[in-house]
């Protein structure tokens, strides 16, 4: 039975259920309490009622036996004046007697009234009793007074000393002590009821006392736990959705990885298989690996992995090869690459730096320049760039044939169709002139898509 | 091995040179490299006849998909060649594609192609 009620509570407060049974638990809960308070007052009706019943068994036990105490003083009130009378003839005696008489008679019927309607058992015949033997007690009063007034005082104090009298007097005293016990009695009856009835109530005060504590206690644990559980839920939700956040980082990472592996693994083979040289080959790998990791690094500095600026793209290709004589600007509007094209056009603009390294306006050393701007036109919900690489102030250069267009021409090419754009190179009197067009998505709202 | 044709769809740059110059240099002629869906389909109608294709899985964010059911409908032979996808992702029409991860060699892939271009 204990383990069943214990199983039906843990139910009913664990945390799973908690939801479920959390709004009918507590309905239950208080109109049980309401039951009990119900219950507690009508005991506490109860013992008010019984403790008033009792204080008007009291009071009517009270007149009861006054009157009844009263007729037992006046009985020998009665005796002495007819004593009185008989002994000393003075009529003084008869006067107190006639008036007990009266008064006595007054009070048994005042009696009978009092009593009405409280008679139990034995009561009405008592009180009959009581008259009968009051009536008797005056008549042979009465009588023996006469004998005596008449001159035969001596035959009455013989009817006296015959004892009918005394008999009477202690039937009457033995009847309103028995009618005094009575009541005594059924008064005591109805004291204890009262005190049964208010220790009842007193206990159910105490119990509706603890069960509206406990019910106060519930309802705080209750809330208190909802609250808890609320925070709960709040703080589970955030870490669910840290996590994935934190998988779909990892799973973009990986496909980084593995497309920059790739990527390398392209690099060497390319370079492998155009140089015969160990010692240039290494440098060329290095130098493109170098350059893929500078633009891969970028968009890790900058917006957490996801864009890069264009002119900081621009600026760190080049920074490896400026020397103070050589003459470099950029300039364009300010355009956020994302990761996706950042870092084609880094390659890119990497060998297009070598190449201007090699043979272009800085393979001399001195007074070659290069100037790459670009102009940002809105294209639908893309950006169109337009990146215009100058190179000036080097060696005249002529276009290369077709056959000797090498690994980063077509390295550039290549790059610049992965981004959806094209390449223009311009092998003009003063220098190359290489254009770049390419697109950039526009940036959606909450970031470039991974 | 004369004359076979390989389609190439890869979206970045580096790998679809290497792969065209491995290819050439086993003495396969390359159509591409299709760097979009849309550039593999028009590849796929265009004039060069293609006996063969290697297929990125995901080609500038869209699925190469659709290229692939177009070949597999014509019965061109095809892998894919991806750096994210599981055989999980492919769909159930394509689930018996041999699927290799990225990076894979250029012989590697062409190995993968042979049993299917003989």
């Amino acid at each position: 039975m204990i383990e069943r009620i214990k199983q039906i509570w843990h139910e009913l407060l664990s945390p799973e259920r908690q939801h479920g049974y959390g709004t009918t638990l507590l309905p239950a809960v208080v109109g049980l309490a309401i039951l009990i308070l119900l219950s507690g007052g009508i005991a506490v009706m109860g013992a008010i009622d019984s403790e008033r019943s009792a204080r008007e068994t009291s009071q009517y036990t009270t007149g009861v036996i006054a009157r009844l105490e009263k007729v037992r003083a006046l009985a020998v009130d009665v005796e002495t004046g007819q004593r009185g009378y008989l002994l000393t003839g003075q009529r003084r005696f008869l006067e107190p007697m006639k008036q007990s008489v009266a008064r006595e008679i007054q009070l048994l019927d005042e009696l009978k009234t009092y009593a009405y309607g409280n008679m139990e058992g034995p009561q009405e015949n008592w009180l009959a009793r009581i008259d009968r033997l009051v009536r008797d007690h005056f008549e042979e009063a009465n009588r023996s007074v006469k004998l005596a007034s008449r001159g035969k005082r001596v035959e009455a104090i013989d009817e006296l000393r015959a004892g009918a009298g005394k008999l009477r007097m202690d039937e009457l005293r033995g009847l309103i002590d028995r009618y005094e016990a009575f009541e005594y009695d059924r008064q005591a009856r109805s004291l204890k009821a009262a005190s049964n009835f208010e220790q009842i109530g007193g206990r159910q005060v105490l119990v509706v006392l603890l069960v509206l504590l406990l019910l106060l206690l519930l309802i705080a644990y209750l809330l208190w736990r909802n609250t808890r559980l609320l925070q709960t839920e709040t703080e589970l939700t955030e870490t669910t959705e840290a996590k994935a956040q934190v998988e779909l980082i990892s799973r973009e990472l990986n496909h980084r990885v593995k497309n920059l592996f790739a990527v390398v693994m392209a690099i060497i083979s390319m370079t492998a298989r155009r140089e015969t040289d160990a010692k240039i080959a290494s440098e060329k790998m290095r130098e493109r690996v170098n350059a893929l990791a500078r633009a891969h690094q970028l968009t890790i500095d900058q917006d957490g992995g996801r864009a890069v600026s264009l002119k900081s793209l621009i600026d760190d290709v080049v920074a490896p090869y400026l020397s103070d004589c050589q003459r470099y600007r950029s300039d364009g509007p300010d355009i956020r690459l994302p990761q996706r094209t950042a870092t084609p056009i880094g390659l890119a603009l990497h060998e297009l730096a070598t190449n201007a390294v090699k043979y272009g306006a800085w393979s001399q050393g001195e007074g070659g320049q290069i100037a790459a701007c670009w102009t940002v036109e809105r294209d639908g919900d893309s950006d169109a760039v337009a990146l215009v690489w100058t190179e000036s102030g080097g060696p005249k250069v002529t276009a290369p044939s077709e056959e000797a267009k090498g690994f980063g021409s077509q390295l550039v090419a290549q790059s610049l169709r992965q981004t959806g754009g094209r390449f223009e190179g311009e092998w003009a009197q003063t220098g190359l002139v290489a254009r770049l067009f390419f697109a950039v998505q526009r940036e959606p709202e909450g970031g470039f898509e991974v | 091995m004369n004359n076979f044709t390989v389609m190439i769809a890869e979206d970045e740059a580096l790998v679809a040179l290497d792969m065209m110059e491995s290819l050439r240099e086993n003495g396969i002629d390359v159509v591409g490299p299709c760097m979009s869906l849309s550039d593999c389909l028009d590849c796929i109608d265009g004039p060069q006849t293609i006996d063969g294709a290697i297929l990125d899985v995901d080609l500038a964010g869209q699925d190469v998909f659709p290229a692939a059911m177009l070949l597999k409908a014509r019965g061109i032979p095809f892998v894919f060649h991806s750096g994210h996808c599981t055989r999980a992702n492919l769909p159930i029409e394509l689930a018996d594609v041999r699927l290799f991860q990225k990076p894979t060699t250029a012989e590697k892939l062409t190995e993968g192609l042979r049993p299917t271009l003989n």
